[in-house]
């Protein structure tokens, strides 16, 4: 979570509107590497996040790096199709 | 504090206005308002709490303000009249509301047993199953408690606006949604368009628990629309940039989906249409009330009728919509090039939080401050006043004359001061009202508990106070009003044989006059039974048994510590604290409590209290070797006397002739042991003075100084209470002066009320 750029991220366990932020700043900081986000650990996700993490997985994409969300927790894939999102930030999930 | 318990903390708060006006409304209906806009303010409050509630997850406030509700639309939708015994039934359920609130505020326990009567009452009008497991509103609101995590919170998230129910008026609902319940299988396909504005995150709302409640609502296809996401660079972390089109096939109607969007109608565009129909509604984002009373208008009333004013459709078809198009138009063009430095996007994306800016600002009206902050500028003006009252005096001693630039200029910094003082004080002023309100339903309680029957009148609750004065007003005054009930008033058999109605009325009545708050409590029962009430008093061993006492003194007796002239302590009045504790309370906020009664026809009970406890206008004056302030609001007049007028009347008393009348002329500084000598009355000054029962009196001092506005600082809290003396004040020269208390003053002369009238005299006894 910190300026230095490890290859994973563990993203929080909640990620609603007060993680926003720190989600930008971390994922800011951590462009042009591809990197794993571990979501296992994740019970909540909001719309605010998701749009974090949707932009970033089109950062990335631009950057011909490569991002991919990795060990989804129930909760966080729930969040995720709940908003429709699955198949942008999970693409395997969703066949 | 935990922001989830600020939330909830302000949710409560909000509670209580909103029981407040539940209450008020449905005296007004009982009183004969049964005007739509009464109703409907009754319904909202209703609703309201009960929306604040289910989104706390407060399930037995929800079902039973659910009941309440139910009862309430169909009143509302005049399929029920409102009726004497429907009203007595819905005020009882206020009540229990208030319970309800209450209990899952403070944690208390409520009668389970008289909600569910009430609950069944209320049914029974209703016409519904009351058991409320079925359909008991929860099902509509079941957010998780834990949707509410929030963050910088806004107490606006519960905002009980009027437009937030309005959209829910049942008869919009019944004509657009008639044919669609009835449909055949009963299953309908929506669309429905929604697109949060930062806003709704910001007030700890959630799209993903309000897609999760489409989701429960029956099949959801779920697209996302993230074409307005900016770069991850430009991105403004609590935005909101994603938009979704559910496409939902349910059971419910319209008002179910709408009921998921409910409280956050105002933070986001939504649109709701029915799939291969025309828009069945179309809930614009934007608090302007003509908007939304237009939108109303055009999906309630009927086509023909609507069809000349080209503006409403396009009311139906949102204009925000149309912006975010704009950008998304805007960022198809840019997508390709997602360059970190984009500035399109930003510009654009930055748009629909400047409308939601705005319109915070539009539907904010009040804010809630902090009372500490409040009073931190109350001290911070006192000491102004105060610094400002210094920097004259300097300019006077420096001898510059009248004229001069400086002397005027102090007196504008002298007005502009003053302005301030008051406009700050006038934040703090509220109307007794909200203390007022709380009496009804004690009267209702305290009367169901005694068998008698009871009106409360009210009057002057617009006369505003001090926020101390009002938020101490409450326990004196609902134990005056319970004592009122209990004591003062007869049984109805025992009024009708005397000749009265068997209904008896107790009356709470509120006025400025002279610079204080008057309250009177007064009932039309039996008066003090004073002959009771001496033997309970010798019985006590409070007075003497062949102590001689007026009528008033009897009366007063009320007052002192552990009299009680109930038998039995009864729950209601009697728990051995009584009017000595009313009367210490009244007495700790520089206030005054009289009691006046008369057989046969009842009693009253007079309080008076300053307004403020801050600041006074006083006439600053000379006594021995003092400087006191004499409230202006009490004198009448200043006169020179000759010593001629003053009559020497009995033991060191004297009285002096105004205007061929005579009053009793009290020499200040040897009534508070200032000085060993009366002044001399050719040599000194008198103010005439008025109390508050109209005594009139006149002081002796030895000089006026001067009139000035002085800030009031207690002598009880730093230094003790002193007889013949409300308060003490800084003057412009740094000295403490004394304020003097007029009336403790003129009734200490009379010998009528010193601290313990009463005691002296059983200590004489």
């Amino acid at each position: 979570m910190e300026t230095a750029p490890p290859a994973t991220l563990a993203l929080p366990d909640v990620l609603d509107l007060k993680a926003t932020s720190h989600l930008v700043a971390d994922l800011l900081a951590l462009r042009g590497h591809d990197l794993e986000l571990d979501a296992s650990g994740v019970q909540r996700l909001g719309g605010q996040c998701l749009q974090v993490l949707l932009s970033a997985t089109a950062a990335w994409k631009q950057d011909g790096a490569v991002l991919t969300v990795r060990q989804p927790s129930d909760a966080f894939r729930e969040g995720l199709q709940l908003m429709g999102a699955e198949a942008r930030l999970i693409p395997e999930l969703a066949q | 504090m935990d922001p989830m318990e600020a939330i909830k903390q302000t949710f409560f708060q909000e509670c209580e206005e909103q029981l407040a006006e539940l209450e008020q409304g449905l005296l007004a209906i009982e009183g004969g308002e049964t005007d739509s806009e009464t109703v409907n303010a009754v319904f909202r409050a209703v609703h309201s709490i009960k929306g604040g509630a289910g989104a706390f997850g407060l399930e037995d406030l929800v079902r039973f303000a659910h009941v309440f509700e139910t009862t309430l639309d169909h009143v509302r939708a005049g399929r029920l009249a409102p009726e004497a015994d429907l009203l007595k039934v819905m005020l009882r359920a206020a009540d229990v509301l208030a319970d309800l609130v209450r209990a899952a505020r403070d944690g208390g326990v409520v009668d389970e047993a008289r909600c569910e009567v009430l609950r069944a009452e209320l049914g029974a009008f209703s016409g519904e199953d009351e058991t409320g497991d079925g359909d008991d509103g929860m099902g509509e609101l079941d957010f998780q408690p834990l949707s509410f995590e929030p963050i910088s919170f806004e107490p606006m998230a519960f905002e009980p606006t009027a437009i937030e129910a309005d959209p829910f008026e049942p008869i919009g609902s019944e004509l657009a949604f008639a044919p669609e319940l009835a449909a055949a299988d009963g299953r309908t396909t929506w669309i429905i368009h929604f697109r949060p504005h930062a806003s709704l995150y910001a007030h700890a709302n959630e799209s993903a628990l309000l897609l999760r409640e489409l989701g429960r609502m029956g099949e959801v296809e779920t697209t996302l629309d993230d074409s307005t996401l900016p770069p991850l660079a430009d991105m403004e972390p609590e935005g909101a940039y994603l938009a979704w089109t559910v496409r939902l096939t349910t059971e419910r109607d319209l008002d179910a989906i709408r009921g998921a969007f409910e409280w956050v109608e105002d933070d986001c565009d939504l649109k709701i249409e029915r799939e291969g129909g025309a828009a069945e509604v179309a809930s614009v984002q934007g608090p302007d009330p003509i908007e939304l009373i237009l939108a109303k208008a055009l999906a309630s009333a009927p086509a023909p009728t609507m069809e000349a004013p080209p503006p409403i459709p396009q009311i139906a078809e949102p204009a925000p919509l149309d912006v975010a198009a704009l950008i998304r138009k805007a960022q198809a063009a840019e997508e390709p090039v997602l360059a970190p430095a984009n500035a399109v996007p930003a510009p654009a994306a930055a748009h629909p939080a400047t409308a939601n800016a705005a319109n915070a600002t539009a539907t904010t009206a009040t804010i809630r401050v902090d009372l500490d902050r409040v009073d931190r500028l109350i001290d911070l003006v006192g000491e102004l006043v105060i610094n400002q009252a210094m920097l004259a005096q300097r300019v006077t001693e420096s001898g510059l004359g009248r004229s001069s630039g400086v002397v005027t200029g102090l007196d504008e910094l002298e007005h502009l001061t003053r302005e301030i003082q008051d406009s700050v004080m006038a934040i703090r002023a509220q109307p007794v009202k909200s203390v007022f309100q709380r009496m009804p339903r004690l009267a209702r309680e305290v009367a169901a508990m005694t068998g008698k029957s009871v009106r409360l009148v009210t009057e002057g609750e617009g006369c505003e106070v001090d926020k101390t004065v009002i938020e101490r007003l409450s326990d004196p005054l609902t134990h005056m009003i319970r004592n009122a009930i209990d004591h003062g008033l007869e049984r109805p058999d025992k009024r009708i044989a005397a000749g009265k109605s068997g209904e008896g009325v107790v009356r709470l009545s509120a006025a400025h006059r002279s610079g204080r708050i008057v309250i009177e409590v007064s009932d039309d029962g039996a008066g003090i039974n004073r002959p009771r009430v001496k033997d309970i008093a010798i019985e006590k061993g409070l007075i003497a048994p062949d102590a001689v006492l007026s009528d008033e003194e009897i009366d007063n007796l009320i007052f002192l510590p552990g009299f009680s002239t109930a038998s039995e302590v009864s729950d209601i009045s009697g728990r051995g604290v009584g009017m000595d504790v009313v009367k210490r309370s009244i007495q700790a906020l520089g206030g005054r409590i009289s009691v006046a009664s008369r057989p046969g026809l009842g009693s009253t009970f007079t309080l008076s209290l300053p307004l403020t406890l801050a600041v006074l206008d006083g006439m600053v004056v000379s006594a021995g070797s003092q400087t006191l302030v004499v409230p202006l609001t009490a004198i009448i007049e200043t006169l020179q006397p000759k010593a001629a007028e003053v009559h020497p009347i009995g033991e060191g008393a004297h009285v002096i002739s105004i205007r061929g009348g005579y009053v009793p002329l009290i020499d200040v500084g040897l009534a508070l042991g200032y000085s060993d000598e009366a002044v001399e009355p050719a040599k000194g000054v008198a103010l005439l003075i008025e109390g508050e029962g109209g005594a009139r009196a006149a002081l002796m001092v030895g000089a006026i100084q001067g009139q000035r506005q002085v800030v009031i600082k207690s002598l009880e809290a730093n230094y003790r209470q002193v007889f013949g003396i409300a308060a003490a004040t800084i003057l412009g020269d740094g000295r403490v002066a004394l304020i003097l208390d007029i009336d403790a003053l003129v009734a200490g002369q009379k010998g009528l009320e010193s601290p313990a009238p009463v005691l002296r005299t059983a200590a004489i006894g």
